[in-house]
């Protein structure tokens, strides 16, 4: 499990340190303190490895087409966009420290590299863009490091692996604004989670929200596989028609069930439910997290979405489970505010402000 | 002087006091808003309801992590000293100093923040005395010694005399102190409905009386000593 995340120079994270951190940890604060930049920094943790890291990091923010330049692809992520200072993202998971560094590398030269290693013409990378430069990553945990290089070129975002480059152990996804998780891969969950023998499990969650539901099941169509529900009429639903609340709390029930000791970023974890229903998520997510060892982050604007989670922190007073955290700013640092689970619920119980 | 104006209380003011009850913080809202005409002072400060005495270490636990504390110079406990007032003091020394904020000698003296601690100056006062832990007693006590209603005195002698003979017919009050002022409060055609906090606000106790003075040069300490170097 995570337990401390370190940024340095990511976004505006200067030199930002939050200890403390727990199987489910709520992240608030105001508007522009970086809680949304936190989940992104997990991810790109995560995600590392991945030639489209940066895509998705652009999308999260609403961006779908990417020119393929430095400025628009990676530098919105160096702090003040100065890639003068490297990106830092270090994490102590399971007691072991691991960091990945980001930073330029004009020395690089990925032609160079294909033409030597493999006789393929370089010309298929495509043209070098021009006033571009390659993307160092460095990971290292141990004695491990782990050199990769992104290249940008006319035809997209390369990804070179320098020597014995391990994938990362857990999965991370991400949910939060448009960002959701495709259908097809809730179909593929859903099954995993039948082949598994908890589609009861998953049944008795979306039936807290939605009471209707007698069952779900996976239908293929044309070669898609989409979710459908069992209302008990004569005809069974696409889930996506039932509403956005029941289409979330699948998404994050099917994942995590089918993703044991995976890492669940949502942003903005409150969209889409209605305010009764907070109380009934925490603890659908509580018992998720202890069952299935996911990792859970979320980030939130509302008082009812933080007030509902009281019940997590009191049923455990020496938070092992949940941890809320608010990020604060001053000047130009942001700080964590680490409530204890007694102090948060004696601030939700009091009406205490706490976003 | 604002107490939060959102659903949500937020520290509003660089001089917080957080005191044990409902009807302390009322009654302190009441006498800042009197005073700040006399001195602007008294409209930089934020009263907090701890939610009861034993609230009050989870309060000051909870305050460094509230929104908006950066601007928090003064932190001042406000409770009675009840029927101990040395122990009612020695109380709230402790639970400034296990929460990490600087522990005062005495009532009413401000006291600065050494190493680690928290940057704030803290203070405490008692009631009914504020700056004495040796006086026993309550807010309900300051309150009947400072009334303002017409005929106050000859009406709270009647008040003491009906709770005398209810005592001699059925034994002693468990908190007398509180059936007293309820006693006097239920004698009046303006105070009848109201609880300690409402009365204030309908003027039924004084807010010019001498025995608030150590509270208000107190609390304008408190207000200057975040201005002043030590």
């Amino acid at each position: 499990m995570i337990t401390k995340l370190e940024l340095k120079n990511f976004r505006g994270f200067r030199d930002f340190t939050l200890e403390g951190i727990r199987p489910i940890t709520l992240v608030a604060g105001a508007n522009n303190v970086g809680k949304s930049t936190l989940l992104e920094s997990l991810f790109l943790f995560m995600d590392r490895n991945s030639s489209d890291v940066f895509m998705k990091l652009n999308a999260f923010r609403g961006v779908q087409k990417l020119n393929p330049s430095p400025s628009v692809v990676w530098e919105t992520l160096f702090t003040h966009m100065d890639t003068g200072n490297r990106i830092v993202v270090s994490i102590e998971d399971d007691g072991q420290t691991q960091s990945l560094t980001l930073g330029k590398d004009e020395f690089f030269s990925l032609s160079s590299v294909i033409k030597a290693q493999s006789r393929t013409d370089a010309a298929d990378l495509g043209m070098p863009i021009y006033n571009s430069y390659p993307l160092e990553t460095n990971y290292e945990c141990n004695e491990r490091k782990e050199v990769s290089h992104f290249v940008l070129s006319e035809k997209g975002i390369a990804l070179h692996f320098g020597k014995s480059v391990h994938a990362p152990t857990k999965y991370v996804y991400y949910m939060g604004g448009n960002i959701i998780v495709p259908p097809h891969l809730v179909a593929e969950f859903l099954s995993q989670i039948d082949l598994a023998g908890k589609h009861g499990e998953c049944i008795d969650a979306l039936k807290i929200l939605e009471q209707r539901i007698k069952d779900v099941s996976v239908v293929v169509i044309g070669g898609i596989g989409g979710v459908y529900a069992d209302l008990g009429e004569p005809k069974k639903f696409p889930l996506n028609v039932l509403g956005g609340g029941v289409n979330k709390l699948m998404q994050i029930v099917a994942t995590m069930l089918a993703n044991p000791g995976s890492i669940f970023l949502v942003d903005e974890i409150e969209n889409g439910f209605h305010y009764s229903f907070f109380p009934a998520l925490w603890k659908i997510i509580g018992k998720l997290a202890a069952e299935t060892r996911c990792q859970f982050f979320a980030t939130t604007h509302s008082y009812e979405c933080i007030s509902g989670a009281r019940d997590l922190a009191t049923g455990d007073p020496e938070g092992r489970l949940f941890r809320f955290v608010r990020l604060d700013k001053q000047g130009e640092t942001v700080v964590p505010r680490i409530f204890e689970n007694d102090s948060f619920d004696y601030a939700i119980q009091s009406d205490l402000e706490v976003r | 002087m604002e107490s939060g104006k959102t659903k949500y209380e937020r520290i509003m003011c660089p001089n917080v006091i957080v005191c044990e009850g409902l009807d302390a913080k009322n009654y302190l809202i009441w006498l800042l808003e009197a005073l700040k005409s006399e001195d602007a002072r008294f409209d930089h400060f934020h009263v907090f309801n701890a939610g009861g005495v034993g609230e009050l270490p989870r309060f000051v636990k909870a305050l460094p992590n509230l929104p908006n504390y950066s601007i928090v110079n003064t932190l001042t406990i406000g409770r009675d000293a009840e029927g101990d007032a040395k122990g009612a003091g020695e109380s709230v020394k402790r639970l400034l100093r296990n929460t990490n904020f600087a522990s005062p000698d005495a009532p009413c003296k401000p006291c600065r923040p050494k190493g680690s601690e928290n940057s704030v100056i803290t203070g405490y006062a008692l009631f009914p005395s504020f700056e004495s832990d040796t006086v026993d007693g309550t807010l309900e006590d300051l309150c009947l010694e400072t009334l303002a209603g017409k005929n106050a005195p000859e009406i709270l002698d009647v008040a003491d005399r009906a709770l005398a003979r209810v005592e001699e017919k059925f034994g002693k009050f468990k908190r007398r102190h509180k059936n007293r002022l309820h006693t006097y409060l239920s004698l009046t055609d303006e105070f009848v409905t109201g609880k300690l906090g409402e009365s204030a606000k309908w003027g039924a106790y004084d807010s010019g009386h001498p025995k608030l003075n150590p509270l208000k040069e107190f609390l304008c300490s408190m207000a200057d000593a975040a201005h002043s170097t030590p």
